[in-house]
């Protein structure tokens, strides 16, 4: 087994983490206590291009592997977890059925765009009545003629207030759970589409979250995201386990920057004469945090590994996302710890990190629905 | 016209390193990075070629197999070619040999103008530069924080010096050594990632050198350690500058 | 090659012998006594009765190079080698500054002769030996260097790595035709000097260094104050260099300057290991900061945890009382 990241790989994540380190760390702090979406920062970084990676080098991508790309997630969290939020939705699931389904128009006017950060990208899933529970989904997308017509309103859309089109998930046939489920593309500009209200958030801040209100929105046919109807699921499903590990990714990515800063401390700060790094206590939380750490991105990357390799990975996706998150958790909650009266500071980053961390619990599906999926996987059908 | 930019791989600043072997080694993390002032050359090289599309500009680099790293990141930012004169170990510390060396190369891949940075950080010389030019028996201007065309094959460098500053003029061939403000290194585009990603550096060899060894390492060492920090205390800036004072003039005789 | 010749180049600048090279004869002196051999310096353009003045009695000889102006770099080396080729010193030493490290190299070529450059420390061991240090890794390290047979010693010399003494003979002075053509030459079209009681941050005795503490671009103002009464340099980290508060020659640290004074005084410097390696070999640190914690203070001698916009107009005004 070879566990090593090619050489390629691994020069992709050195120039990404420099571009990181250049571009995203010294703006994190401002972008945390400003609470406000960094324009410049956003059309700086994407004019890259890194936006496009899990898109064809004929689009302006790079069809990168799997592994690249939980290395690309990685490292964009590890600069700041709000502006990851939104990058990541460009990059992945705002775009992804688009890229799928979308006819050659669809794609020039909002895919290739937003590949470059020209447009803002978003996909709305959640409602007031339904977070995990898909099927409860209550928006709705009516035949009329050749169109669609839109109503409903989605919650917690990251991007939503300030995207220019959005995949929405929407039931053609209320009341029938997963089969009624399809995905439509929804633009800026179209009437009855509309901002709601912006979430104030604990944690990730510097990405614009809130309501996205669909009020009689009519789209046209070519609109549907999805070549049959009722199958959102189905589609959904692809990548679901790609979306898993992705949030593992940016889990490794918060924990990294936490235990680098904890790292830090230990070696400068001094405590009865000595640097605390000297201590066991101190060394002993380094060592389980290194360790759990190292662990969460095994994990994660074999997750992406068999992605590539087109073996399922429903399971492993799920076990990398919760570990990696649970290890998130934990470590800055002990960096907090290690920095004892400064990790209650805003001055210093660890209390960032602990309030970005908690929308891992959430994102990309909870623990607790998790687990149950596991469990049932595991004990199998009684 | 074609631009070849001398590109050092050396040691990232996280890297960690420690004397090892008894004094007679380094042994130093696997961790590399390209020297920050050759990659401003190459950042120029690829402006220049940015400014006038028949430019072509090659990377060249001497040494073991981690030297990779240095190109990858040249052709990431814009280089078309890479060349990879393999080497030893060791050869970071030898200016001179490094010079014979990458002079040959240059012979063998062409050159009107190159540029290289004005020193490695890794060995704090630089001496490279202006040897390569004496070698191939052509001008050099070093720290350069400018380089622009003055027509035919003339071209004007302004070297900021610190205590003067100076504007020159001369002719290609030539060599010019990067200073800090002579261009601001790119944060490569995901195409420029993936052309790094793909490179296949053409190799040479380094043909054999008789190795004139006018000096010997004889060992690595730390400089000696300050003693702990002796913090003046107190609440009053005033006294405290006075205290500082005092100790400055009477315990240690400065100022 | 007579054994322990030393040969010394000597800068001048506005037309004075710069204390650098001052400080290269004086070790070049202890080298050629240890040896017992003689030490001559050489000197490019006119020299006057106050230039020979400036060699502080140390040199034997003096060899003055006669020619346009003071040379360029390919000048002196089509110059020097055909000196040595006459008769080669044992050593040649200059000061490692960047107009002598424009020729050096291109006479290590020359002379088929690896060269040292940027040294700390000598010692002559017996059988006549040499063993110099350099700084290696922006100074975290120093490697130690053993001449071995063959060829005459180049090295260029560190500012301040050594001190200047004096000594009480005249030299006998010759002068020597400099080449008027050399291959390789740069026109230089202008060139501007600093303004008079400016001092070069590598020479300076005494550094006085910024960095984000100090709040501001208008905050260096103190420092400009504070080097002026106290005769040295303003020095200042990467990022305020990065930010446009100063100028990129006053950068210290690992892409900047290296500078080695008897005192240096950070203020508001985070000590950032790239900044530290600028400064290391600085005698005497002092360090102002707000937050106790900042790793300047592991690499200081005396240190005030205070702000800097305190802490300065207080020592000012403090030099200002007492002079």
């Amino acid at each position: 087994m070879d566990f090593r990241l090619t050489e390629e790989q691994e020069f992709f994540q050195k120039v990404v983490a420099e571009a990181v380190d250049r571009m995203v760390v010294p703006l994190a702090q401002t972008i945390d206590e400003k609470d406000e979406f960094p324009w410049e920062l956003w059309r700086e970084f994407s004019s890259l291009g890194y936006l496009g990676l899990r898109y064809p080098e004929n689009l302006g991508g790079m069809n990168a592997d799997k592994v690249t790309c939980m290395l690309f997630y990685e490292e964009i969290t590890r600069g700041s977890v709000g502006f990851a939020q939104s990058v990541i939705m460009n990059a992945l699931m705002g775009t992804h059925f688009l890229y799928r389904f979308g006819t050659e128009e669809i794609k020039k006017r909002c895919l290739l765009p937003a590949m470059r950060g020209e447009k803002i990208a978003t996909i709305c899933f959640t409602e007031d009545q339904s977070g995990s529970d898909l099927a409860a989904t209550r928006t709705t997308a009516t035949r009329e003629g050749d169109a669609w017509v839109i109503n409903g309103t989605k919650m917690w859309i990251t991007n939503g207030p300030i995207c220019d089109f959005a995949t929405v998930l929407a039931t053609t046939e209320p009341g029938s759970g997963f089969k009624g489920l399809n995905f439509f593309l929804v633009e800026k500009g179209t009437p009855g589409f509309s901002p709601g209200q912006i979430i104030h958030k604990m944690g990730c801040r510097g990405t614009v979250t809130g309501e996205l209100i669909f009020d009689s929105v009519r789209v046209p046919q070519e609109n549907l995201l999805g070549e049959e109807l009722g199958k959102g699921m189905v589609y959904l499903g692809e990548i679901l386990n790609e979306i898993r590990a992705m949030t593992g990714a940016m889990a490794i990515g918060i924990s990294r920057a936490a235990f680098d800063e904890g790292l830090q401390y230990a070696r400068k700060r001094v405590a009865f004469g000595n640097p605390i790094g000297t201590y066991q206590l101190i060394r002993a939380k380094i060592a389980e945090m290194a360790t759990e750490i190292q662990a969460s991105r095994l994990m994660v990357h074999y997750a992406a590994w068999r992605i590539d390799q087109g073996l399922d990975c429903r399971n492993e996706a799920a076990m990398a996302k919760m570990f990696a998150t649970e290890v998130c958790l934990k470590v800055v909650d002990e960096v907090t710890r290690i920095y004892g009266a400064n990790g209650f500071a805003q001055e210093y980053a660890p209390q960032r990190y602990f309030r970005d961390a908690r929308f891992l619990l959430y994102g990309g599906g909870t623990h607790e629905i998790l687990k149950d999926f596991l469990g049932r996987q595991i004990v199998g059908k009684l | 016209m074609h631009i070849a930019v001398l590109v050092k791989t050396v040691p990232d600043s996280e890297a960690r390193m420690e004397i090892s072997d008894g004094g007679r080694g380094l042994r130093v993390e696997e961790k590399w990075e390209l020297n920050y002032f050759d990659a401003i050359a190459v950042e120029k090289a690829v402006k220049i070629k940015e400014a006038f599309p028949q430019v072509k500009v090659t990377a060249i680099a001497y040494g073991p197999r981690y030297v990779l790293e240095g190109l990858r990141k040249a052709v990431a930012m814009g280089a078309d070619e890479a060349v990879h004169v393999e080497g030893k170990e060791g050869s970071w510390l030898y200016p001179l040999r490094a010079a014979r060396v990458l002079s040959q190369a240059l012979r063998d891949v062409g050159f009107h103008l190159i540029l290289c940075g004005r020193k490695a950080t890794d060995d704090d010389s630089g001496q490279v530069g202006p040897m390569v030019a004496e070698f191939l028996g052509i001008p050099h201007v070093s720290w350069a924080s400018s380089l622009e065309w003055d027509g035919g094959d003339s071209l004007v460098a302004v070297r900021d010096l610190g205590d003067h500053k100076e504007k020159v003029r001369f002719s290609l061939p030539a060599l010019v050594t990067a200073h800090k403000g002579l261009a601001e290194p790119r944060v490569p585009t995901i195409q420029g990632t993936m052309r790094g990603m793909r490179m296949q550096p053409r190799k040479l060899q380094a043909a054999e050198e008789p190795g004139t060894e006018n000096w010997k390492l004889v060992r690595f060492a730390e400089p000696p350690r300050r003693p702990q920090v002796r913090i003046i205390e107190g609440d009053d800036p005033r006294a405290k500058a006075r205290e500082l004072l005092r100790i400055l003039r009477e315990e240690m005789s400065l100022l | 090659m007579e054994k322990g010749s030393i040969w010394v180049w000597v800068e001048k600048a506005d037309g004075k012998v710069r204390q650098t090279s001052q400080e290269v004869l004086s070790q070049g002196r202890s080298m050629a006594d240890e040896l017992g051999g003689s030490l001559l310096a050489i000197m490019a353009g006119p020299v006057s009765e106050v230039n020979l003045e400036d060699l502080c009695g140390l040199p034997d000889q003096v060899i003055a190079l006669e020619g346009d102006g003071e040379g360029g770099p390919s000048l002196i080396v089509e110059t020097l080698e055909e000196l040595i080729r006459k008769d080669p010193p044992w050593a040649l030493l200059a000061p490692g500054t960047p107009s002598t490290m424009d020729w050096m190299p291109r006479l290590s070529v020359r002379l088929g002769v690896e060269m040292v450059s940027d040294v700390v420390g000598m010692e002559l061991l017996e059988g006549g030996r040499l063993r110099v240090k350099r700084p290696v890794h922006g100074g975290r390290f120093l490697v130690e260097m053993e001449s071995q047979e063959g060829g005459p010693r180049l090295l260029a010399i560190r500012p301040r790595a050594f001190a200047r003494k004096t000594g009480s003979r005249s030299p006998r002075v010759e002068f020597f035709p400099m080449k008027a053509r050399g291959p390789t030459e740069v026109q230089v079209l202008e060139k501007a000097q600093r303004e008079k009681g400016f001092v070069d941050l590598s020479e300076a005795s005494i550094v006085v260094s910024g960095g984000r503490g100090m709040g501001g671009p208008e905050a260096f103002f103190l420092l400009e104050e504070l080097a002026a009464i106290l005769g040295g340099a303003v020095g200042a980290s990467r990022s305020v260099v990065d930010s446009g508060w100063r100028p990129a020659s006053e950068q210290v640290g690992k892409s900047g300057r290296s500078v080695s004074p008897d005192l240096y005084m950070a203020f508001g410097i985070s000590g950032a290991i790239h900044h530290i390696m600028g400064m290391d070999s600085s005698k005497v640190v002092v360090a102002v900061n707000k937050d106790p914690n900042a790793l300047i203070f592991q690499h200081a001698d005396l240190g005030i945890v205070d702000d800097v916009n305190h802490v300065l107009p207080a020592l000012i005004e403090e030099l200002k009382r007492r002079s």
